[in-house]
């Protein structure tokens, strides 16, 4: 310990501790409001546009937060930036940019949940409060919002642990004002060097931990849920929203052109810029999108990344249906403490982790068991990392259901797997859909941690893009950073038109 | 000068370590201390540096040459200052590992390395050739006009690159504690 204390002074570890409790809670209570205000609007208001605003609300969440920042750092330049108008001088630097990035993409775990949460939600307690004369607002505070109360504070646990361990946002916004937080602090232990930088890097880690384990206790102790909510998806209608119509409608549009439209032109400007910096349409060229969409790596990327994103969510999906089962209708404790054990992962920073991963892979090769696929190395770093996102919804979803028909099934003589693949699973649908979804967008660009157990042949979208980032320019970095959230806008999109597989309310 | 300038992180990238450790070498801490109270930006590698430039976030950086050549290429008007006191040289070492499985091979493209064919190939990328033989990359002036003078504490040798490698920790310690902590 002592070691590493001539590099680090305490003030310094003090300093970025606090600045990282203090940005994980604001932006868990951010998230929770925009969540609940968001869910609620596009579930359960007649706001125009309310059905596709559903669908696209969830993509700024595929996309790394990074290149959110990125986007941020070229709109808030106080030179060139589109909007330096409305920054400070300091531009989209220090605490409260890096608040605004990580909310933009956290901010979906309490809105998939609720969303979910609400689909799953029988409307027939909403509906006869309001013939009882309740107004909305009254319905929404004394009905919907106690029933979804465990998935509105899972999905804030879930952002608090997820901009705890964030790292990519508070580099590229906190370090050039030398604001750390304990990743970036962690991380620049790390690059230190050294003996000493390496302990510090792992005391720093185990303090991340241990704040992360105590935000897991605390929860798990108010979030004791009651399930009232009925299991049958029935008919739903919708508020009346009369006059505020419009503001509310503006007030979702709004949001999402803040979260993603101002971000999808700043990378489309700066992907179309000769060199970053000038943005006038003269000088547009399509020379850095084409230079990504013919590169050999981007191509062997996208089936990687898509390959191993959809094995490994579909795998944290299947463990969190069977982990929430056990948990929940069985009462068997393993399973709680299982899935409370795994929101430490979630909290670790990447780059911890794959340490991790690699001191593993080196041991067994002691052990005269070389695991020398980075892909495999992957799947099982992303697959711990992730597999809290599934579990933890998952169980919130079990326990909110009320499990009159499993009963009726074992009654009628179902063993386990029937009941699970003819009652649960189509129960819990929609939840089993946000689930692995939640899972799935991350890891499909998922940078820190792919960075650093790649190998040849496992490229993957994100170490393309850091690639690019580093040894490419800022331009080409853009145009696949572009390239990705169109992708992302056009599967929110889609799954509107399409429908069935999607977040689409659907009027089974 | 003051919020004009950036540099990279010398904990992320090795170029600029070594400009730290010679600029460091050379002018002493004192000189990392002056570009602090200038509020400094030092973080990530070189493309951040340039990136601030091209942006005009930071428009001064101390940022390797071949960036700015391979910039210039695509249209950019970024252009050098050659420091009066001589450039930073950052050699590119080669070497064979000891326990390789396919010594030939590696011999092979050891050789190719120190061929015409590749040294042209690496200046097209906007290095320099450590031989006289081979041109300076293009826009960029003859090594001798830009290099430190001789007995200059900026000039490279052998020795000094083991004494840095020494004193490499201490030195990342040093530039975070003055550059980066608060």
């Amino acid at each position: 310990m002592s070691g590493y204390l001539n590099a680090l002074s305490w003030q310094w570890v003090l300093d970025a501790t606090i600045r990282s409790l203090a940005i994980s809670v604001v932006v868990a209570l951010l998230s929770g409001f925009l969540g609940v205000v968001m869910a609620w609007v596009v579930t359960r208001t007649d706001a125009p546009g309310a059905d596709i605003l559903g669908g696209v609300l969830s993509v700024p969440y595929a996309i790394p937060a990074y290149l959110l920042g990125m986007a941020w750092v070229v709109l808030g330049n106080p030179q060139v930036g589109l909007l330096k108008a409305f920054f400070p001088s300091s531009g989209s630097y220090g605490f409260w940019g890096i608040v605004f990035v990580e909310t933009s993409v956290a901010f979906a775990f309490p809105y998939l949940e609720l969303k979910a949460g609400f689909e799953r939600l029988d409307a027939a307690f909403e509906e006869a409060a309001r013939m009882s004369g309740a107004t909305p607002g009254r319905v929404f505070r004394d009905i919907s919002l106690p029933l979804l109360w465990p998935s509105l504070l899972n999905g804030m646990i879930l952002a608090f642990l997820y901009s705890l361990s964030a790292f990519g946002v508070p580099a590229l916004l906190g370090l050039p004002v030398r604001q750390f937080t304990l990743t970036t602090l962690i991380y620049s232990q790390l690059k230190l060097g050294g003996g000493s930088g390496l302990v510090g890097g792992f005391a720093l880690s185990l303090l991340l931990l241990c704040i992360a384990a105590v935000g897991l206790v605390l929860s798990s102790r108010v979030s004791r849920s009651k399930s009232l909510s009925g299991g049958k998806s029935s008919h739903q209608t919708r508020v009346k929203l009369g006059r505020w119509r419009a503001p509310v409608s503006a007030f979702g549009w709004g949001f999402f052109g803040i979260a993603v439209i101002l971000p999808w032109i700043a990378l489309a400007l700066s992907a179309l810029a000769p060199v970053a910096g000038r943005y006038s349409p003269r000088l547009w060229t399509l020379e850095h999108l084409g230079y990504v969409l013919k590169l050999q790596d981007f191509r062997e990327a996208l089936v990687n990344s898509l390959f191993l994103a959809g094995a490994v969510a579909t795998l944290i999906t299947f463990v969190g249906f069977s982990l929430g089962f056990l948990a929940v209708r069985r009462r068997q404790g393993w399973a709680s403490v299982i899935i409370q054990a795994l929101g430490l992962p979630f909290a670790t920073p990447g780059t911890v982790l794959a340490m991790g991963v690699l001191f593993v892979a080196v041991v067994c090769a002691r052990f005269g068991m070389p695991i020398n696929e980075p892909l495999l190395m992957m799947a099982a770093a992303y697959g711990f990392k992730y597999a809290a996102v599934a579990a933890r919804s998952l169980v919130t979803a079990f326990s909110q259901v009320d499990p009159v028909m499993e009963e009726a099934a074992r009654v009628s003589g179902a063993n386990t797997a029937e009941l699970l693949w003819t009652i649960w699973l189509p129960l819990l649908r929609k939840t089993l859909l946000s689930a692995w979804w939640l899972g799935f967008l991350p890891m499909l660009t998922e940078l820190t941690m792919s960075v650093l157990l790649t190998g040849p042949g496992a490229a993957t979208l994100g170490t393309v893009l850091f690639e690019l980032q580093e040894y490419a320019d800022q331009p080409s970095a853009a145009a696949l950073a572009w390239l990705l959230l169109t992708a992302a806008l056009g599967v929110g999109l889609m799954s509107i038109k399409r429908g069935d597989w999607s977040f689409r309310k659907s009027a089974s | 000068m003051k919020g004009k300038i950036s540099m990279g992180s010398p904990l992320e990238s090795g170029t600029m370590f070594m400009a730290v450790a010679m600029l460091s070498r050379a002018f002493g801490w004192q000189f990392f201390d002056d570009l602090r109270q200038n509020d400094l930006i030092a973080a990530g590698g070189n493309s951040s540096v340039m990136n601030r430039m091209e942006t005009r976030e930071r428009p001064i950086g101390i940022v390797l040459l071949e960036n700015i050549l391979k910039a210039q290429k695509k249209g950019s008007s970024i252009g050098a200052i050659y420091p009066p006191e001589g450039s930073v040289a950052v050699p590119s070492p080669i070497a064979i590992l000891a326990d390789t499985r396919q010594p030939e091979l590696a011999r092979k493209v050891y050789d190719w390395f120190f061929s015409d064919e590749a040294q042209k190939a690496i200046v097209k990328a906007g290095l320099y050739s450590p031989f006289a033989r081979i041109v300076p990359p293009m826009g960029a002036p003859a090594w001798d006009k830009i290099s430190p003078h001789a007995g200059s504490l900026l000039r490279w040798s052998p020795e000094v690159l083991s004494e840095l490698y020494e004193k490499k920790d201490e030195m990342k310690r040093q530039f975070s504690q003055r550059m980066m902590s608060r």
